[in-house]
């Protein structure tokens, strides 16, 4: 008998068909949170809180209840949700110019109070839905639209490094950075959104994954040499790894 | 689970034999990123000659030998979930 | 803090009845910054929320505050914050989009003196960012102006009950001399029925097709729609839920029109002018919106002219001018901020009005 190995997550609409440009890791980011939502079953008790830019439409392919948090604000409109309902499992969804330029005090703030929240951040290096301007996270040297001769320190200053900085915080229970350009890393992201996931669900506080993240259209590089830049380029800077976890001192 | 004709249209299904490895394309969600094509460890994912309703040439899975593995890396890989189905047989 | 005895008055400040009020709103939720002049708000709810296992949280910022409160009204729950004056501007981005996404915020705006920082003395000066707003698009916010500590505590409850009704923000716009003022009130029982959200809130797509509460409308026709619905609903507050203060009116030649707790000072002196045997008439908006526009035009048609007191450069003048549309002379008296105009100066402003 053959069996089943891949399908789409159930946490999924029917009808979905994704609006990202080709080769865009959203997708695979996505459908990581939608086959954890899935193991962990959990769509049915979910309120997800999106972001503007490209994270926002999150709201169109999965099939959970969801709100449409201001820019920046997404950390800010899901602790609302999560405090008038401790009972819901509330997650948000953002780039990093979202998560970690306009929106740090809220996503710093929520880590700090220990919200019973899981937080998803893609790290792409730019903003994507305003056509590749330079972004919190932009490498030094990267050319963006805003950064015509590529990011210098004397007017831009530095990228930030947010899976760190989460992690600093004393109510993060978990705090991850993981990569999308491999099959394996693929396999560890899922594994780590689960975790982020599951703090939440067990009450241990704050939750948070930082995932690297491609842009071919504006990077003006194929799918395939962009997580080739992802490798090269940005996981030397951004380093993969486990920066907090509280539930190797539980387990 | 037989002919996977029937569920739509748009969904492609090249092999049909039972109990073999294999994958079902939806041509309507593939956005021709290619990146699949380099995951199959069996080299059985190719560019087609046929385009979708948005004109991508799309992507193809063709297993003559039943060589399939059923490992889901394409499936994995894909950005577009346009590989909806795996089965291992 | 405050004792509440049902039936029973007691002496309360201003912020703390507000508070108190919105408690027995039945305010699920207070999220808040600190601004002098209404941080009592925030600290007796710090206690009371805790005390009574409610959602209570020191944001870090207004629009922190603003949105937590957006995210808790969007699961149909019962939330507020509160701020003044510069801090609400803070807060604008969020009210257009809580319009937009038909969401039932409360917020108390206790008003100081503007623009900028300015400082810590009463002012009006907030009627244009209150019922205009400063958010982006066509929107309207639902205003409610009281002029006493016992009136803050009716519209208190009013405020959430037509936020809830009409599934649009609302602004209960006190001032600092309000919020710092004690008077005795009595408190009873939140008056209104319960509105139910079962059809929209966000609880979770158990059983049902998900929900999504979104402003981003990417096409044309889907985005005209949404708004003629809220223009709907504007209309239909302009028609149902018109409050307003009336007095001497019918057989003035002059009518005084004020808001807040500057209406007090106002009305003392024309009771003075009238017994002086001048016709003068009072008018006081209670609702800022919806406007009292139809009973103005009505007013046009006897009246002889209109003065506007304000304690700002000239703002809610504006309304009644477009509400008479011409038909009558509308005039302004008024000073930028601080303390209220006395009877006195108030009485010889009113009298200057008559020549």
């Amino acid at each position: 008998m053959e069996t089943q190995v891949f399908k789409i997550p159930e946490s999924f609409k029917k009808d979905f068909r994704y609006t990202f440009c080709p080769g865009c890791d959203h997708g695979v980011a996505i459908r990581l949170v939608g086959e954890v939502m899935d193991e962990l079953g959990i769509r049915e008790n979910t309120i997800a809180a999106t972001s503007i830019g490209c994270s926002v439409t999150l709201y169109d392919f999965l099939d959970v209840d969801a709100i449409e948090a201001p820019h920046g604000r997404a950390l800010a409109v899901a602790t609302g949700v999560k405090r008038a309902n401790p009972d819901k499992f509330v997650f948000t969804y953002s780039g990093d110019g979202d998560f970690a330029s306009i929106g740090l005090a809220e996503s710093l703030h929520a880590a700090l109070r220990g919200e019973s929240l899981s937080a998803i951040c893609i790290n792409n290096t730019t903003y994507g839905m305003t056509g590749g301007q330079l972004g919190p996270t932009t490498l030094l040297g990267q050319v963006t639209t805003t950064s015509p001769t590529g990011r210098n320190v004397e007017y831009y200053g530095y990228p930030i490094k947010i899976a760190e900085h989460v992690a600093l915080c004393d109510g993060t229970a978990f705090s991850a950075r993981v990569s999308l350009d491999t099959i394996v890393n693929i396999r560890k992201a899922k594994q780590a959104i689960k975790k982020a996931f599951e703090v939440q669900l067990h009450g241990l506080g704050f939750g948070f994954v930082e995932i690297l993240s491609t842009c071919p259209t504006n990077w003006h590089m194929s799918p395939e040499q962009a997580h080739e830049r992802v490798r090269n380029e940005m996981m030397p800077v951004f380093v993969p790894g486990i920066y907090k976890d509280v539930t190797e001192k539980l387990f | 689970m037989g002919n996977f004709k029937k569920i739509g249209d748009t969904i492609e299904n090249v092999s049909s034999e039972v109990d073999m490895s294999r994958i079902v394309i939806d041509s309507e969600k593939c956005k021709a990123c290619y990146l699949c094509i380099k995951e199959c460890p069996k080299h059985l994912i190719k560019i087609s000659d046929k385009t979708n309703k948005l004109g991508d040439k799309i992507v193809e899975f063709n297993d003559s030998q039943n060589a399939c593995l059923g490992c889901a890396l394409c499936a994995t890989r894909c950005p577009d979930m346009a590989i909806t189905e795996v089965y291992k047989g | 803090m405050v004792e509440c005895i049902a039936g029973k008055k007691v002496l309360t400040k201003g912020n703390y009845a507000i508070a108190n009020a919105a408690v027995i709103a039945g305010c699920d939720c207070y999220f808040g910054y600190p601004i002098t002049p209404q941080s009592e708000i925030g600290e007796f709810m710090s206690g009371k929320m805790q005390e009574l296992k409610r959602a209570y949280v020191s944001a870090e910022s207004e629009l922190a505050a603003i949105n937590m409160t957006l995210g808790a009204c969007s699961t149909g729950k019962k939330a507020m914050t509160s701020s003044s004056s510069c801090a609400v501007s803070l807060m604008q981005e969020a009210l257009s989009y809580a319009t937009s996404d038909e969401l039932p915020v409360v917020l108390i705006s206790v008003m100081r003196a503007g623009p900028g920082l300015g400082n810590i003395f009463p002012s009006q000066g907030d009627y244009n960012q209150s019922t205009i707003g400063g958010g982006d698009g066509d929107y309207k916010i639902i205003v409610l102006s009281p002029s006493t500590v016992q009136e803050a505590v009716d519209l208190t409850y009013k405020t959430f009950y037509l936020a809830h009704k009409y599934r649009n923000p609302a602004i209960l716009l006190a001032d600092g001399l309000l919020g710092q003022m004690m008077e005795p009130v009595e408190f009873g029982e939140y008056p209104y029925p319960e509105i139910d959200n079962y059809s929209w809130a966000l609880s979770g797509a158990k059983g049902r097709k998900s929900r999504v509460i979104r402003s981003y409308c990417p096409t044309e026709g889907p985005q005209c729609e949404h708004i003629r619905h809220l223009f709907d609903k504007y209309k239909l507050l302009e028609e149902k839920e018109v409050m307003y203060e009336e007095l001497y009116a019918d057989d003035a030649d002059l009518l005084v029109l004020s808001f807040g707790s500057l209406s007090r000072n106002v009305k003392a002196a024309i009771k003075k002018l009238r017994e002086k045997g001048l016709k003068i008439g009072f008018f006081r908006p209670i609702t800022l919106f919806p406007f009292p526009n139809k009973r103005l035009q009505e007013l046009a048609g006897c009246v002889k002219k209109f003065l506007t007191i304000e304690v700002n450069m000239g703002q809610m003048v504006r309304d009644v001018r477009l509400a008479v549309n011409g038909r009558v002379p509308v005039e302004f008296f008024g000073k930028p901020v601080g303390s209220w105009p006395s009877v006195e100066d108030l009485e010889s402003a009113i009298e200057g009005a008559m020549i």
